[in-house]
Protein backbone atom coordinates (compact mmCIF):
# COMPACT_ATOMS: atom_id res chain seq x y z
CA UNK A 1 0.00 0.00 0.00
CA UNK A 2 1.31 3.29 -1.12
CA UNK A 3 0.36 6.63 0.66
CA UNK A 4 2.24 9.66 -0.14
CA UNK A 5 3.36 10.62 3.52
CA UNK A 6 6.56 9.34 3.29
CA UNK A 7 7.80 11.56 1.43
CA UNK A 8 6.35 14.23 2.18
CA UNK A 9 8.57 17.33 3.21
CA UNK A 10 8.19 18.85 7.02
CA UNK A 11 6.87 22.28 6.37
CA UNK A 12 7.91 24.58 9.99
CA UNK A 13 5.51 26.88 9.49
CA UNK A 14 6.20 28.15 12.98
CA UNK A 15 5.99 25.92 16.34
CA UNK A 16 4.38 29.49 17.56
CA UNK A 17 1.41 28.97 14.97
CA UNK A 18 0.96 25.02 16.46
CA UNK A 19 0.73 26.21 20.05
CA UNK A 20 -1.73 29.02 19.31
CA UNK A 21 -3.80 26.12 18.07
CA UNK A 22 -5.84 24.60 20.85
CA UNK A 23 -6.48 21.47 18.92
CA UNK A 24 -2.92 19.81 20.09
CA UNK A 25 -2.55 22.13 23.91
CA UNK A 26 -3.60 18.89 25.97
CA UNK A 27 -1.63 16.54 23.69
CA UNK A 28 2.09 18.48 24.31
CA UNK A 29 1.31 19.16 27.70
CA UNK A 30 1.11 15.08 28.15
CA UNK A 31 4.29 14.93 26.11
CA UNK A 32 6.21 17.27 28.00
CA UNK A 33 5.04 15.61 31.38
CA UNK A 34 6.26 12.17 30.53
CA UNK A 35 9.78 13.11 28.22
CA UNK A 36 11.43 16.12 27.07
CA UNK A 37 10.72 17.15 23.50
CA UNK A 38 11.65 20.33 21.39
CA UNK A 39 9.54 22.64 19.65
CA UNK A 40 10.48 20.70 16.26
CA UNK A 41 9.46 17.19 17.44
CA UNK A 42 6.27 18.34 18.73
CA UNK A 43 5.39 19.80 15.39
CA UNK A 44 6.63 17.17 13.27
CA UNK A 45 3.94 15.41 15.53
CA UNK A 46 1.21 16.91 14.24
CA UNK A 47 0.62 16.07 10.83
CA UNK A 48 0.09 12.62 12.14
CA UNK A 49 -3.07 12.74 13.97
CA UNK A 50 -6.77 13.33 12.60
CA UNK A 51 -8.59 15.48 14.17
CA UNK A 52 -11.55 14.24 15.21
CA UNK A 53 -15.42 15.82 17.04
CA UNK A 54 -17.47 14.03 18.41
CA UNK A 55 -20.64 14.76 19.45
CA UNK A 56 -21.84 13.44 23.25
CA UNK A 57 -23.45 9.79 22.23
CA UNK A 58 -21.67 9.52 18.96
CA UNK A 59 -19.53 6.25 18.78
CA UNK A 60 -15.72 6.30 18.43
CA UNK A 61 -15.82 2.16 17.85
CA UNK A 62 -18.53 -0.28 17.91
CA UNK A 63 -18.17 -3.42 19.02
CA UNK A 64 -17.69 -6.07 16.37
CA UNK A 65 -15.66 -3.89 14.19
CA UNK A 66 -11.64 -3.74 14.13
CA UNK A 67 -10.53 -0.96 16.32
CA UNK A 68 -8.85 1.49 13.54
CA UNK A 69 -8.33 4.81 16.16
CA UNK A 70 -5.83 5.37 19.34
CA UNK A 71 -8.08 8.41 20.69
CA UNK A 72 -6.22 11.26 22.33
CA UNK A 73 -8.82 13.57 24.12
CA UNK A 74 -8.42 17.22 24.36
CA UNK A 75 -11.66 18.04 25.08
CA UNK A 76 -14.50 15.90 26.83
CA UNK A 77 -15.07 12.22 28.17
CA UNK A 78 -15.22 9.57 26.67
CA UNK A 79 -16.07 5.58 27.96
CA UNK A 80 -15.02 2.17 26.57
CA UNK A 81 -17.76 -0.49 27.77
CA UNK A 82 -18.68 -3.81 26.43
CA UNK A 83 -22.43 -5.44 27.01
CA UNK A 84 -22.38 -9.12 28.45
CA UNK A 85 -24.75 -11.97 27.47
CA UNK A 86 -27.94 -10.54 29.53
CA UNK A 87 -27.39 -7.51 27.90
CA UNK A 88 -25.52 -5.66 31.15
CA UNK A 89 -23.44 -2.66 30.07
CA UNK A 90 -19.89 -3.16 32.25
CA UNK A 91 -17.86 -0.09 31.81
CA UNK A 92 -13.95 -0.88 31.56
CA UNK A 93 -12.66 2.63 31.31
CA UNK A 94 -13.65 6.31 31.49
CA UNK A 95 -10.53 8.93 29.30
CA UNK A 96 -10.74 12.57 30.01
CA UNK A 97 -8.94 15.65 28.68
CA UNK A 98 -5.49 14.41 28.73
CA UNK A 99 -5.94 10.56 28.55
CA UNK A 100 -6.02 7.88 25.74
CA UNK A 101 -8.53 5.51 25.09
CA UNK A 102 -8.25 2.95 22.71
CA UNK A 103 -9.24 -1.05 22.29
CA UNK A 104 -5.41 -1.33 22.24
CA UNK A 105 -5.82 -5.53 21.33
CA UNK A 106 -7.75 -4.95 18.14
CA UNK A 107 -5.94 -1.59 17.32
CA UNK A 108 -2.48 -3.52 17.51
CA UNK A 109 -3.97 -6.73 16.05
CA UNK A 110 -6.63 -5.93 13.29
CA UNK A 111 -9.29 -8.39 15.21
CA UNK A 112 -12.23 -7.39 16.15
CA UNK A 113 -13.37 -5.89 19.09
CA UNK A 114 -15.29 -6.10 21.84
CA UNK A 115 -15.73 -3.15 23.67
CA UNK A 116 -17.68 -0.07 22.30
CA UNK A 117 -16.41 3.65 22.67
CA UNK A 118 -18.90 6.42 23.10
CA UNK A 119 -18.67 9.94 23.71
CA UNK A 120 -20.27 11.19 27.18
CA UNK A 121 -20.23 14.59 26.46
CA UNK A 122 -19.17 16.32 22.84
CA UNK A 123 -15.73 15.79 22.21
CA UNK A 124 -12.54 17.08 20.46
CA UNK A 125 -9.94 14.37 19.51
CA UNK A 126 -6.42 13.81 18.10
CA UNK A 127 -6.32 9.78 16.86
CA UNK A 128 -3.70 7.88 15.26
CA UNK A 129 -4.43 5.06 13.03
CA UNK A 130 -2.11 1.94 13.48
CA UNK A 131 0.26 3.15 10.46
CA UNK A 132 0.42 6.50 11.38
CA UNK A 133 1.34 5.20 14.90
CA UNK A 134 3.99 3.17 13.95
CA UNK A 135 5.80 5.81 11.22
CA UNK A 136 5.39 8.62 14.25
CA UNK A 137 7.32 6.38 16.43
CA UNK A 138 10.07 5.79 13.50
CA UNK A 139 10.29 9.22 12.41
CA UNK A 140 10.08 10.98 15.78
CA UNK A 141 11.79 8.73 18.66
CA UNK A 142 10.62 10.76 21.39
CA UNK A 143 7.22 9.78 20.93
CA UNK A 144 8.41 5.84 20.94
CA UNK A 145 9.42 7.05 24.57
CA UNK A 146 6.27 8.55 25.53
CA UNK A 147 4.27 5.84 24.50
CA UNK A 148 6.32 3.06 26.00
CA UNK A 149 5.82 5.50 29.28
CA UNK A 150 2.21 5.45 28.94
CA UNK A 151 1.78 1.88 28.56
CA UNK A 152 4.00 1.08 31.44
CA UNK A 153 1.88 3.61 33.61
CA UNK A 154 -1.52 1.82 32.09
CA UNK A 155 -0.23 -1.38 33.36
CA UNK A 156 0.48 -0.33 36.78
CA UNK A 157 -2.82 0.96 36.93
CA UNK A 158 -4.23 -2.00 35.30
CA UNK A 159 -2.48 -3.90 38.31
CA UNK A 160 -3.25 -1.92 41.04
CA UNK A 161 -7.39 -1.45 39.64
CA UNK A 162 -7.47 -5.54 39.63
CA UNK A 163 -6.68 -5.86 43.09
CA UNK A 164 -8.42 -3.04 44.50
CA UNK A 165 -11.43 -4.82 42.76
CA UNK A 166 -10.78 -8.23 44.41
CA UNK A 167 -9.99 -6.66 47.95
CA UNK A 168 -11.49 -2.96 48.86
CA UNK A 169 -15.60 -2.60 49.75
CA UNK A 170 -17.64 -0.14 48.01
CA UNK A 171 -17.26 2.13 50.09
CA UNK A 172 -13.86 2.09 49.78
CA UNK A 173 -13.70 1.70 46.11
CA UNK A 174 -16.05 4.76 45.61
CA UNK A 175 -14.07 7.08 48.18
CA UNK A 176 -10.87 6.23 46.27
CA UNK A 177 -12.63 7.45 42.43
CA UNK A 178 -14.02 10.74 44.56
CA UNK A 179 -10.15 11.21 45.98
CA UNK A 180 -8.51 10.01 43.08
CA UNK A 181 -10.34 11.18 39.72
CA UNK A 182 -12.69 14.02 41.41
CA UNK A 183 -13.41 15.54 37.27
CA UNK A 184 -14.80 12.16 36.26
CA UNK A 185 -17.32 11.74 39.78
CA UNK A 186 -18.31 15.15 38.73
CA UNK A 187 -19.02 15.03 35.01
CA UNK A 188 -20.20 10.88 34.41
CA UNK A 189 -23.68 10.50 35.49
CA UNK A 190 -23.74 7.93 38.94
CA UNK A 191 -25.23 5.02 36.96
CA UNK A 192 -21.99 4.59 34.53
CA UNK A 193 -19.78 5.54 37.88
CA UNK A 194 -21.63 2.35 39.32
CA UNK A 195 -21.10 0.46 36.46
CA UNK A 196 -17.20 1.21 36.13
CA UNK A 197 -17.62 0.28 39.74
CA UNK A 198 -18.96 -2.98 39.63
CA UNK A 199 -22.03 -1.75 41.38
CA UNK A 200 -25.59 -2.22 40.93
CA UNK A 201 -26.44 1.68 41.38
CA UNK A 202 -28.83 0.81 44.35
CA UNK A 203 -25.35 0.02 45.88
CA UNK A 204 -23.72 2.88 44.72
CA UNK A 205 -26.18 5.18 46.06
CA UNK A 206 -26.47 3.84 49.62
CA UNK A 207 -22.51 4.32 49.94
CA UNK A 208 -22.88 8.03 49.11
CA UNK A 209 -25.43 8.05 51.50
CA UNK A 210 -23.31 6.54 54.61
CA UNK A 211 -20.79 8.68 53.68
CA UNK A 212 -22.74 11.75 53.43
CA UNK A 213 -24.56 10.89 57.10
CA UNK A 214 -21.03 10.62 58.35
CA UNK A 215 -19.88 14.25 57.13
CA UNK B 1 -17.35 1.16 4.54
CA UNK B 2 -19.27 1.63 8.00
CA UNK B 3 -22.89 3.75 8.02
CA UNK B 4 -21.56 5.59 11.03
CA UNK B 5 -19.09 7.02 8.66
CA UNK B 6 -19.27 11.19 8.89
CA UNK B 7 -19.19 12.57 5.74
CA UNK B 8 -19.02 16.58 4.97
CA UNK B 9 -20.19 18.01 1.71
CA UNK B 10 -19.16 21.25 1.16
CA UNK B 11 -20.67 23.47 -2.03
CA UNK B 12 -23.96 22.13 -2.71
CA UNK B 13 -25.50 25.16 -4.69
CA UNK B 14 -25.64 22.86 -8.05
CA UNK B 15 -28.02 20.44 -9.35
CA UNK B 16 -25.02 17.87 -9.50
CA UNK B 17 -23.75 18.97 -5.70
CA UNK B 18 -27.18 18.77 -4.84
CA UNK B 19 -27.55 15.02 -6.31
CA UNK B 20 -24.53 13.97 -4.50
CA UNK B 21 -25.93 15.20 -0.96
CA UNK B 22 -29.55 13.47 -1.53
CA UNK B 23 -27.74 10.24 -2.72
CA UNK B 24 -25.30 9.88 0.52
CA UNK B 25 -28.09 11.55 3.25
CA UNK B 26 -29.70 8.07 2.37
CA UNK B 27 -27.19 5.63 3.28
CA UNK B 28 -24.93 8.03 5.47
CA UNK B 29 -24.43 10.80 8.58
CA UNK B 30 -23.95 13.50 5.95
CA UNK B 31 -23.11 17.34 7.13
CA UNK B 32 -23.67 20.20 4.31
CA UNK B 33 -22.44 23.17 4.35
CA UNK B 34 -22.94 26.11 1.67
CA UNK B 35 -21.67 30.13 1.34
CA UNK B 36 -25.39 30.64 0.49
CA UNK B 37 -27.34 29.68 3.76
CA UNK B 38 -30.67 29.76 2.09
CA UNK B 39 -29.80 27.40 -0.60
CA UNK B 40 -28.02 25.26 2.06
CA UNK B 41 -31.37 25.08 4.05
CA UNK B 42 -33.66 24.54 0.77
CA UNK B 43 -31.62 20.97 0.03
CA UNK B 44 -31.40 20.36 3.91
CA UNK B 45 -35.44 20.79 3.61
CA UNK B 46 -36.02 19.02 -0.10
CA UNK B 47 -33.90 15.95 1.42
CA UNK B 48 -35.91 15.40 4.62
CA UNK B 49 -38.84 15.78 2.71
CA UNK B 50 -38.09 13.12 0.31
CA UNK B 51 -39.79 10.45 2.25
CA UNK B 52 -36.49 8.12 2.28
CA UNK B 53 -34.83 7.57 5.68
CA UNK B 54 -31.94 10.21 5.90
CA UNK B 55 -29.37 11.70 8.50
CA UNK B 56 -28.33 15.24 6.89
CA UNK B 57 -27.55 18.61 9.03
CA UNK B 58 -26.90 21.98 7.59
CA UNK B 59 -23.81 23.12 9.01
CA UNK B 60 -23.02 26.79 9.93
CA UNK B 61 -19.08 26.44 9.17
CA UNK B 62 -16.71 24.50 6.73
CA UNK B 63 -14.43 23.69 9.37
CA UNK B 64 -17.02 22.60 12.14
CA UNK B 65 -18.35 19.92 9.03
CA UNK B 66 -15.22 18.89 8.02
CA UNK B 67 -13.50 18.58 11.88
CA UNK B 68 -16.67 16.09 12.59
CA UNK B 69 -16.39 14.26 9.71
CA UNK B 70 -14.29 10.96 8.57
CA UNK B 71 -14.67 11.74 4.75
CA UNK B 72 -14.79 15.66 3.14
CA UNK B 73 -16.32 15.90 -0.10
CA UNK B 74 -15.49 19.66 -1.57
CA UNK B 75 -17.46 20.85 -4.78
CA UNK B 76 -17.99 23.66 -6.96
CA UNK B 77 -14.80 25.32 -5.90
CA UNK B 78 -12.15 26.11 -8.15
CA UNK B 79 -8.57 25.01 -7.64
CA UNK B 80 -7.19 28.69 -7.86
CA UNK B 81 -9.98 29.24 -4.74
CA UNK B 82 -7.54 29.37 -1.46
CA UNK B 83 -10.36 30.33 1.02
CA UNK B 84 -11.79 27.48 1.44
CA UNK B 85 -8.89 24.98 2.33
CA UNK B 86 -7.72 27.60 4.42
CA UNK B 87 -10.65 26.97 6.45
CA UNK B 88 -10.41 23.17 6.43
CA UNK B 89 -6.99 22.62 6.39
CA UNK B 90 -6.04 22.39 10.07
CA UNK B 91 -8.97 19.87 10.83
CA UNK B 92 -8.73 18.05 7.46
CA UNK B 93 -5.02 16.06 8.05
CA UNK B 94 -4.63 12.61 7.19
CA UNK B 95 -8.25 12.73 6.31
CA UNK B 96 -9.82 12.04 2.64
CA UNK B 97 -10.76 14.97 0.66
CA UNK B 98 -11.99 14.19 -2.50
CA UNK B 99 -12.35 16.99 -4.66
CA UNK B 100 -14.79 16.97 -7.45
CA UNK B 101 -12.90 19.14 -10.70
CA UNK B 102 -14.66 22.02 -12.69
CA UNK B 103 -14.73 21.11 -16.16
CA UNK B 104 -13.41 17.48 -17.96
CA UNK B 105 -9.95 16.68 -19.42
CA UNK B 106 -7.27 14.95 -17.38
CA UNK B 107 -4.55 17.18 -18.12
CA UNK B 108 -6.96 19.14 -16.29
CA UNK B 109 -7.37 16.52 -13.44
CA UNK B 110 -3.76 16.42 -12.85
CA UNK B 111 -3.43 20.19 -12.95
CA UNK B 112 -5.87 20.38 -10.77
CA UNK B 113 -4.26 17.87 -8.57
CA UNK B 114 -1.85 19.17 -7.61
CA UNK B 115 -2.82 22.84 -6.96
CA UNK B 116 -5.23 21.03 -4.13
CA UNK B 117 -2.51 19.22 -2.50
CA UNK B 118 -0.06 22.12 -2.23
CA UNK B 119 -3.40 23.57 -0.41
CA UNK B 120 -4.04 20.57 1.74
CA UNK B 121 -0.73 19.10 1.91
CA UNK B 122 -1.60 16.60 5.07
CA UNK B 123 -4.96 15.60 3.51
CA UNK B 124 -5.49 12.43 1.38
CA UNK B 125 -6.28 13.88 -1.70
CA UNK B 126 -8.60 11.94 -4.13
CA UNK B 127 -9.86 14.17 -7.53
CA UNK B 128 -12.67 13.14 -9.55
CA UNK B 129 -14.09 13.97 -12.77
CA UNK B 130 -17.72 13.29 -14.28
CA UNK B 131 -16.44 11.40 -16.82
CA UNK B 132 -20.54 10.59 -18.45
CA UNK B 133 -22.31 12.52 -20.96
CA UNK B 134 -25.09 13.84 -18.10
CA UNK B 135 -27.54 16.66 -18.86
CA UNK B 136 -26.04 19.66 -18.69
CA UNK B 137 -25.20 20.94 -14.56
CA UNK B 138 -26.26 17.08 -13.81
CA UNK B 139 -23.98 14.51 -12.75
CA UNK B 140 -23.79 11.44 -14.54
CA UNK B 141 -22.93 7.71 -12.59
CA UNK B 142 -19.91 7.44 -14.54
CA UNK B 143 -16.82 9.04 -12.94
CA UNK B 144 -12.43 8.64 -12.50
CA UNK B 145 -11.22 8.73 -9.23
CA UNK B 146 -7.53 9.93 -9.28
CA UNK B 147 -5.15 9.71 -6.43
CA UNK B 148 -1.44 9.01 -5.40
CA UNK B 149 -3.13 7.35 -2.29
CA UNK B 150 -3.90 3.57 -2.52
CA UNK B 151 -5.83 3.16 0.23
CA UNK B 152 -7.56 6.72 -0.05
CA UNK B 153 -8.86 5.64 -3.20
CA UNK B 154 -10.04 1.95 -2.76
CA UNK B 155 -12.42 4.04 0.26
CA UNK B 156 -13.21 6.55 -2.20
CA UNK B 157 -14.20 4.22 -4.61
CA UNK B 158 -16.28 1.67 -2.40
CA UNK B 159 -18.00 5.10 -1.27
CA UNK B 160 -19.37 6.30 -4.24
CA UNK B 161 -19.92 2.71 -5.53
CA UNK B 162 -22.08 2.46 -2.49
CA UNK B 163 -24.85 5.00 -4.17
CA UNK B 164 -24.57 3.88 -7.02
CA UNK B 165 -21.60 5.26 -8.92
CA UNK B 166 -19.98 3.21 -11.61
CA UNK B 167 -15.74 4.35 -10.48
CA UNK B 168 -12.57 4.01 -12.96
CA UNK B 169 -9.69 4.52 -10.47
CA UNK B 170 -6.72 5.98 -11.76
CA UNK B 171 -3.47 5.61 -9.60
CA UNK B 172 -0.82 8.43 -9.97
CA UNK B 173 2.48 6.71 -8.15
CA UNK B 174 4.03 10.10 -7.68
CA UNK B 175 4.10 13.26 -5.80
CA UNK B 176 2.21 15.63 -7.44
Amino acid sequence: MQTPFENIPVFFTGYNYWLSCSMFQQLFKSIREKVTATPEELELCTSFFIPKKLRKRQLLLQEGDVCKYNAFIEKGILRSYTIDEKGNEHIVQFALEGWWITDLASFLSGSLSTYTIEAIEDAELLVLTPEAREDLMERVPMFERYQRILLQNAYIALQARIAASLTETAEEKYTKMVTVYPGIVQRVPQHMIASYLGLTPETLSRVRRQISLRQ
Amino acid sequence: MSNATTIAIIGVAGKREQSIATLFAAKYHVLLFDHDQEILSGICHQIRSSGKATDVEAMQCPADASWEADIIILMGYNHADESISKKIKRVATRKIVIVFAAGTGGELLLATSSAWQQLLPYSRLINVLDAGAGAAGELSKQLIMESNDEDALKTGEALFTSVGFNIQTLFTAFNH
